[in-house]
């Protein structure tokens, strides 16, 4: 997992636009205006990437999606829909729909620093038990001073990050 | 006056016609896509059972009072009035047209456009305004595998099923008026329709289901899918897919009439 700091002048759509105009590597990009599709539960919009692509039954991937959300103590709420998550239970709904999309990278951006302590440490001990080297969280400078303890890269020529593939 | 009136007569007429010719391109498209039979994927399967639950099998309880109610005031009294002129032949013929021809599909389409016409239009609308489409297609999930082709299959089959059980349920509504007031048998109702329904009965009975199933679906998506940024274009697309179905159903009552 890593963490990234970008600079302020560039704003989430720009990123974003440029992320997926991105050839050769299939991108998940987990952030707001990427929103739930609210009529179907949180067991099916995690599976519905992953599921469409590869023509696997949904009721394979049952067991793993439970015992992922078992680490963000969110087991119970399997069958729900997403106007009935809080903002961190939604993030965490759209950041396992990316992580299991079977996608090459999984970008999150700018979605950590609206989260508590408690829910930032759980997301990260969660990314560092599925030693996860594919994601990737982006975050804006202005948000620096609230993530003290973490480990951060900045990345200092943007359009260098993007032609060599989003690596670090 | 007669300048303007020519004016707004050939902007509608030049606006109509763009719009004939870009919904039949998509309802080509739409018909390719069926025919990839993308169904298969369990995704979209999903999508597809859940459609019809909402589309053919929730309704069916209204459906069959409001099927029976038909049954009693045109089965039941049409025959009634039909005995009474001493029409006896006419019966069967006048019935069969009515029923299988006009009514079943009519009313079943009605009915349909009224309850998933409209909410298929607003799911789309909003799906497009709150960003889901967009989720969709950043994950390459294909809009008209996904979202439309299910839905257009779904208002076909429920369509082609509800008009049936209309058939059934009216003809049962007819028979329990008629056992009541003249002692009429179950049989002699059926028979009095069966032996007059034809192939071309059928046929109609069939183009006008799918093709009313086809609209049905296709012509609220197509309107909604051009919703981009505000609520207030949810309400005028509905309203304008609305009408467009209305349009539609009138030119397969047309088209119907000619087989």
């Amino acid at each position: 997992m890593n963490i990234c700091w970008i600079d302020n002048k560039i704003n989430d759509k720009e990123i974003i636009y440029d992320i997926l105009a991105l050839k050769n590597v299939r991108i998940a990009v987990v952030n707001k205006i990427f929103p739930l599709i609210s009529n179907l539960s949180v067991f099916e919009n995690i599976v519905l990437p992953v599921c469409y692509h590869t023509g696997e039954k949904l009721d394979k991937y049952y067991d793993k999606v439970a015992s992922l959300l078992k680490q963000f103590n969110m087991d119970t709420k399997i069958h729900f829909r997403q106007n009935e998550l809080s903002k961190y239970e939604n993030f965490v709904v759209r950041f396992l729909q990316g992580y299991l999309s079977g996608f090459d990278k999984i970008v999150v951006i700018n979605e950590i620093y609206d989260l508590t302590l408690e829910e930032k440490k759980s997301v990260v001990s969660f990314l560092k038990a599925e030693k996860s080297d594919n994601v990737l969280f982006m975050e804006y400078n202005r948000y620096k001073n609230i993530y003290d303890g973490f480990e951060y890269n900045t990345i200092e020529d943007y359009k260098n990050w993007l032609t060599q593939g989003l690596k670090i | 006056m007669f300048v303007n009136v020519c004016i707004k007569a050939g902007k509608f007429f030049v606006e109509s016609s763009k719009t004939i010719v870009e919904f039949i391109g998509f309802s080509s498209f739409l018909i390719r896509n069926i025919l990839k039979m993308n169904m298969f994927n369990p995704t979209v399967k999903l999508v597809f059972f859940r459609q019809i639950y909402f589309t053919g099998v929730q309704i069916l309880s209204v459906f069959s009072i409001i099927s029976l109610f038909m049954g009693f005031v045109f089965v039941g009294f049409l025959t009634q009035f039909l005995i009474k002129l001493n029409a006896y032949q006419e019966i069967g013929q006048v019935l069969s047209v009515l029923i299988i021809r006009e009514l079943a599909p009519l009313i079943s389409v009605i009915m349909l456009a009224l309850r998933s016409s409209t909410a298929v239009g607003a799911e789309i609308a909003v799906m497009n305004i709150t960003g889901e489409t967009r989720t969709l297609k950043m994950y390459k999930v294909d809009l008209t595998d996904y979202l439309y082709v299910p839905r257009v299959m779904a208002g076909l089959i429920s369509m082609v099923c509800l008009s049936t059980f209309f058939t059934f349920f009216s003809l049962a509504g007819g028979y329990f008026l008629l056992s009541i007031q003249t002692g009429a048998d179950f049989a002699y109702i059926t028979n009095i329709i069966l032996d007059y329904v034809n192939l071309t009965d059928i046929f109609c009975f069939l183009y006008k289901s799918t093709f009313f199933g086809f609209l049905l679906m296709a012509i609220p998506i197509y309107t909604s899918k051009s919703v981009k940024n505000a609520n207030t274009e949810i309400p005028v697309a509905l309203l304008k897919g609305m009408m467009r179905l209305f349009y539609g159903i009138i030119f397969v009552e047309i088209t119907g009439f000619l087989i």
